[in-house]
């Protein structure tokens, strides 16, 4: 378990007020709720883009609140990407094993397993800028897990695929994630996303977990 | 007035209006060119070392910003309230240069001479632009790589390799655009290297202004401005692309912060404020002389007039504007059109045949609107109004007149924006002094009285003069900012 505490924010008009979260440290937790319920938040705080002073969050005898962004090791996937878009699918995951100073043939040992268990060798070499939404869904998951992050967070990871889509890449990912043993936090309001790939549900409504 | 009827009256009103605004914006060209007669292209000998000075100082000031402004920015990230921190960066930008000049007096007066020159010009350049380059960076890297910026964050990437591999192959034709925006305001700067640059011209805004005052030599004097609009037109289709995004949701730039550097960011607007205490300080000692008792009153009540006056021409001219957008042929003159020199602008309406205290009042307020109108619209308005045009599409499918759309959509909506203009508008009109003096001569506002101050070498009693000037240009900008507001509705 991971233990998450004191998660507090308060903002035009909205408190958000978590006092104690036990995360399991594997499998997919997923945390739910509508729009406007704080998930995003509650995402950008564990992952350290928004400050919250009184946050401890416990897992494996570190607070990785106390920690520098980058020393977290978390991998994340944003609902937009964020891929490199003057850079290749290979180039962008290669870049990420670069800034955690992996050796080079740790680096293409790891990209050729998650371009084989991904499927994406055919579109490596293509640039990021012009890979279909599908494609590049899959580079963003690939780079945040070929440094093997303590924790893996999806935000809205399916959000802008189409239905079709949308089933096959739940497959995919949810592979990846039990191969790897990653502990993972997903942050959706689909309840498909629910149902085909949630260990643990958690829902949150007005900045409260229920 | 049936409905059809009205229809068509609107957008034949729209169509004068656009036309009248595109030819009030090109009055000083079109009156240089009915009033000059006779054209004798200068030898190169002749105007080649002001282009060669000018660019020299340009490129030299224009670097020492974006140097400078590159370290504010790292140093900006660190600050935790935002909107303070881009306030003072922009402070430099937004007071009247003679402000500046008078903080760079009372800084450097009291421990040596002061450096009249390209130094001079130089650092006042770099204090002046270095806070825009900060905020032009940030909110380039919010717009454009804010979230690439948080993931490179996360994955651990150093920041100078951020810079290397994500920021510099994005955005090196942003960056230049940067430069080239800097380049240009020191390229044309006049009211600065007027009071600064000593015997040597430094700008060829300078030297038109010096080649009318002293050789008379009116077609030169074109033909220099005529260059100089040129080489800034082809800068601007080299790099066509808006370099001020507007601000997107704010992503952590973290990854790029410098706590070190954060001190930097209050640097440009603490000097201001220290040498404005020092001058003040040092007049409040002296005492007013009689002569300045004597003139601010009426100095005070024509700045403030001016102020007034600039600011509501602006609003018209705003008002003007986006009741006739969107229109694509306007909007690109308006984005690609580069105000008149100075000199030319004051210069051009001296030629025209009316004259007398009314009159050259109304001309002064005309080429102060001429020079900044152009400039604030790019700045502050364009983007106000360029996201409304879905809006207006939809008001006008659903049949609303464009009187209708202009007071219930586009006002509601940019009328802050287009009020925050007019009140800088107006303050710049305060603290003229360079346009003031050619077109009205004597001392009669209050920084043509601490322009004749300074040249009289009273620095202190030009100093005093700073007390009512910024309690005046304060005044003048929250009258539009606020006041301003319930009166347009």
């Amino acid at each position: 378990m991971s233990l998450v505490e004191n998660m507090v924010r308060q903002y035009d008009g909205f408190r958000l007020e978590i006092p104690r979260w036990e995360i399991p440290d594997q499998g997919i937790t997923a945390l739910c709720g509508p729009s406007g319920a704080g998930k995003t938040t509650v995402f950008r705080m564990l992952i350290g883009l928004e400050d919250c002073p009184g946050l401890k969050w416990s897992f494996q005898g570190e607070d990785l609140a106390q920690l520098p962004v980058p020393e977290r090791r978390l991998g994340v996937v944003f609902q937009s990407l964020e891929l490199f878009p003057h850079m290749t699918a290979e180039e962008n995951i290669l870049f990420a094993a670069e800034a955690r100073r992996l050796s080079q043939d740790e680096s293409r040992d790891r990209l050729q397993a998650l371009a084989q268990d991904l499927r994406m060798s055919s579109y490596l070499k293509r640039k990021a800028a012009v890979l279909s939404g599908g494609e590049a869904q899959r580079v963003a998951l690939a780079r945040a897990v070929i440094t093997r992050p303590l924790f893996l967070f999806l935000d809205e990871p399916f959000s802008s695929l189409d239905a079709e889509l949308r089933s096959e890449a739940r497959a995919l990912v949810k592979r990846v994630i039990e191969k790897f043993q990653f502990p993972t936090l997903l942050i959706t309001h689909d309840e498909e996303d629910l149902q085909a790939m949630a260990n643990t549900v958690v829902r949150l409504k007005d900045g409260r977990l229920l | 007035m049936s409905g059809t009827k009205f229809f068509h009256a609107e957008e034949s009103s729209r169509l004068g209006l656009r036309w009248a605004l595109g030819l009030l914006l090109l009055f000083p060209y079109l009156i240089w060119l009915a009033e000059v007669r006779e054209w004798n292209w200068p030898p190169v000998h002749e105007w080649m070392p002001y282009v060669v000075y000018a660019s020299f100082q340009a490129l030299l000031s224009a670097g020492l910003a974006c140097v400078a402004g590159f370290l504010m920015f790292q140093g900006l990230q660190s600050w935790h309230r935002r909107g303070w921190a881009e306030a003072a960066l922009l402070f430099p930008n937004i007071i009247p240069p003679l402000f500046l000049v008078m903080a760079l007096f009372a800084v450097v007066t009291p421990w040596a001479a002061f450096p009249y020159g390209l130094s001079a010009v130089i650092v006042a350049h770099v204090i002046l632009n270095s806070g825009l380059v900060a905020v032009a960076l940030d909110r380039l890297l919010q717009a454009k790589l804010g979230g690439m910026t948080e993931t490179a964050w996360l994955l651990g990437v150093r920041p100078w390799v951020f810079w290397r591999r994500v920021a510099w192959p994005q955005l090196r034709g942003d960056l230049a655009c940067i430069f080239l925006f800097v380049f240009s305001l020191c390229f044309t700067s006049f009211s600065i290297p007027l009071l600064l640059s000593g015997e040597r011209s430094v700008t060829l805004e300078v030297a038109i202004f010096d080649i009318i005052r002293t050789e008379g030599r009116w077609d030169k004097a074109v033909l220099l401005a005529a260059f100089q609009s040129t080489a800034l037109l082809v800068l601007a289709w080299l790099l066509p692309r808006p370099f001020w995004p507007q601000r997107s949701s704010r992503a952590s730039l973290r990854l790029l912060e410098q706590p070190s550097l954060s001190v930097l960011v209050l640097l440009p607007a603490a000097l201001l404020v220290t040498g404005w205490g020092l001058g003040v300080g040092a007049s409040l000692a002296e005492g007013i002389e009689p002569f300045v008792r004597e003139n601010l009153p009426s100095a005070l009540l024509l700045s403030a007039a001016l102020g007034l006056s600039v600011g509501v021409l602006h609003l018209i001219l705003f008002l003007a504007v986006a009741y006739v957008l969107p229109h694509n042929r306007l909007d690109r003159f308006l984005n690609g059109y580069l105000a008149p020199s100075p000199a030319i602008t004051g210069f051009g309406l001296l030629l025209l045949p009316v004259n007398g205290v009314i009159a050259d009042f109304i001309k002064l307020v005309l080429a102060l609107t001429l020079i900044s109108f152009p400039l604030l619209y790019r700045w502050i308005v364009h983007s106000a109004l360029a996201s409304l045009q879905n809006q207006i599409v939809i008001a006008r499918s659903l049949g609303a007149s464009w009187s209708a759309i202009l007071f219930k959509v586009v006002w509601p909506q940019a009328g802050a924006s287009c009020l925050r203009a007019c009140g800088l508008a107006a303050v710049w009109a305060c603290g003229d002094f360079a346009l003031s003096g050619l077109l009205l001569g004597e001392n009669v506002s209050v920084p043509m009285l601490m322009n004749d101050l300074l040249g009289n070498y009273r620095f202190e009693q030009a100093a005093l003069l700073l007390i009512p000037l910024v309690l005046l240009s304060l005044a003048v900008y929250f009258f539009f900012v606020r006041a301003a507001r319930y009166v347009v509705g």
